[in-house]
């Protein structure tokens, strides 16, 4: 039976190992990594594959271009993405975490704390529980950097080994919480096609 | 939406205007009657009612004496504030053509026209179905694709408060719940000892589709009196839908959280398959008369236009 589901992937390493777990269901033979073509479509099942920047995921899955999506928890909050969260996929496990020089401490009495972060919004939500004022310094790429050149006290950051870390002099000052991979959905489009995304979710629960 | 021509405009106008008289002239021969709400509403007053309704999206207003107030973000507190200190006891029908507001992600006001009816002091389950229905023929009269998705707000707060009594905690797990992340509802069940309202929960989202198969689900759990009303209920109200044939295009769904925390009995979302939201909702809302000062038996839906004009224009 054909299953008329659109299904957005995020490219890259998180929509490698997705689209390994698509094949492993039987999903996704259609699509050719090698290739730059962004849309793939499977006549026989009715599904249409789409490769997007993995910021872009939750774009076309709220707006509904795509029925799901696959994409890290971590994009999830940072976007206050309104979609349903139907699957965790044990995968693309990492952490969110404040990190800065050994002797930095989290708690400047009287100062701001200045976080740099590619998380704007995930860092102001955490930080709204604790009493410590802080200033959020967006960055979009090696944040590391941040702490060193003094541009921050600490930084918000995805953690996965550390080694990034490490080899800039930074350790873990306090965990936030666990972050990985999820099956998302379009509001409307579980209502509409449920009997589709309720068998994928099934297929994939198994795996 | 935005227009190549002035032609394609002025026409998306007409087809506006034409949606706008057949409802209320659908509405009007079922004597209901039309109300004009007002504009703002205390802000204390309204978040203390709405605590799970996320205080970024109200546009506010300072007031001259320093009292802060919100552009109505929902027309029905508004109108209830309006018409209860009057009410004479006497069942009224009443129909709105208003704007609500919200501020929108890019922080940008975002005016919302809606359409909707409420129906007041009278508490049977006739009206309950007879406004439901009205719901319904919104979209059967447009001959748009739709679906409806019903619940009642009963089912969920009381498996809810059954175990626990910490408000975040509710909170909490009916953000899981509307996110239907079966993952993190699961992590916290986890840790729970096990009683029948637990197992409920843990299935709470295999609880969609018809009733048969609701029950079905639950057929090896022993529920308490109140759980079995709501559902002998919704069974109710499914065999009405059933005998005026919509039965294929209803779902229910017994994990359906709704975004006011006003209702309380059946509630229902209608989604339209172009829109990205529900663009109807409703139900039974008598807590909400209560708060604002009398208690009085009130079921109603509201209805985004934006959202059924596009539909009916693109159409």
């Amino acid at each position: 039976m054909k299953k008329n589901l659109t299904i957005a992937l995020p490219k890259g390493r998180l929509g490698d190992v997705a689209i390994e777990k698509f094949r492993l269901i039987g999903w996704a033979n259609t699509i050719e990594e090698s290739s730059r073509q962004l849309v793939f479509y499977d006549e026989n099942m009715g599904v249409t594959y789409m490769l997007v920047k993995p910021s872009d995921v939750i774009t076309y899955v709220e707006r509904g271009v795509a029925d799901v999506g696959i994409i890290g928890k971590d994009s999830i909050l940072e976007e206050k993405a309104n979609v349903y969260e139907l699957l965790d996929l044990g995968f693309g496990k990492c952490q969110f975490a404040i990190a800065g020089k050994s002797e930095q401490s989290l708690t400047k009495k009287d100062e701001v704390l200045k976080i740099a972060t590619k998380y704007p919004n995930v860092t102001k939500a955490y930080f709204e529980k604790k009493a410590q004022p802080i200033e959020i310094i967006k960055l979009n790429g090696s944040v590391e950097l941040a702490p060193l050149v003094g541009l921050s006290d600490v930084i918000v950051d995805l953690v996965e080994t550390g080694n990034t870390l490490k080899a800039n002099g930074l350790i873990i000052l306090e965990t936030m919480m666990a972050i990985s991979a999820k099956l998302i959905s379009n509001r409307v489009s579980y209502r509409f096609k449920y009997d589709a995304i309720r068998a994928l979710v099934k297929h994939m629960e198994e795996l | 939406m935005t227009f190549l021509t002035l032609e394609e405009e002025l026409m998306y106008f007409a087809t506006k205007q034409k949606i706008h008289e057949q409802l209320e002239r659908d509405v009007k021969t079922q004597g209901y009657m039309l109300i004009e709400p007002s504009f703002f509403e205390d802000y204390d007053t309204f978040t203390r009612m709405n605590p799970r309704l996320k205080k970024e999206t109200m546009v506010k207003m300072i007031g001259q004496d320093g009292k802060v107030l919100v552009l109505r973000p929902d027309v029905t507190t508004a109108i209830m504030k309006q018409v209860l200190p009057k009410w004479d006891q006497h069942e009224l029908k009443l129909y709105y053509l208003s704007t609500r507001f919200k501020m929108n992600d890019l922080n940008q006001i975002e005016e919302q026209k809606q359409f909707g009816i409420e129906r007041l002091g009278n508490g049977s389950k006739e009206a309950t179905e007879d406004v439901l229905l009205r719901g319904y023929q919104v979209f059967e009269n447009m001959n748009v694709d739709y679906m409806m998705e019903i619940s009642d707000s009963r089912w969920i707060n009381t498996l809810i408060q059954e175990m626990t009594s910490d408000l975040s905690v509710q909170k909490a797990i009916k953000n899981w719940i509307d996110y239907k992340d079966r993952y993190a509802l699961d992590m916290w069940l986890r840790d729970q000892k096990m009683t029948s309202e637990i197992q409920v929960l843990s299935r709470i989202f295999d609880l969609q589709g018809t009733m048969d198969h609701v029950m079905k689900k639950l057929e090896d759990i022993r529920l308490s009196d109140t759980l079995m009303t709501i559902l002998n209920d919704l069974k109710r109200i499914e065999s009405r839908i059933e005998s005026v044939g919509y039965l294929k295009k209803t779902t229910i769904d017994l994990s359906m959280i709704s975004a006011f925390d006003y209702y309380d009995g059946v509630m229902f979302k209608g989604y339209l398959k172009s829109s990205t939201q529900p663009v109807l909702r409703g139900g039974r809302y008598d807590p909400l008369t209560e708060q604002l000062g009398r208690k009085c038996p009130a079921i109603g839906f509201t209805l985004t236009l934006k959202d059924l004009v596009k539909e009916v224009f693109q159409s």
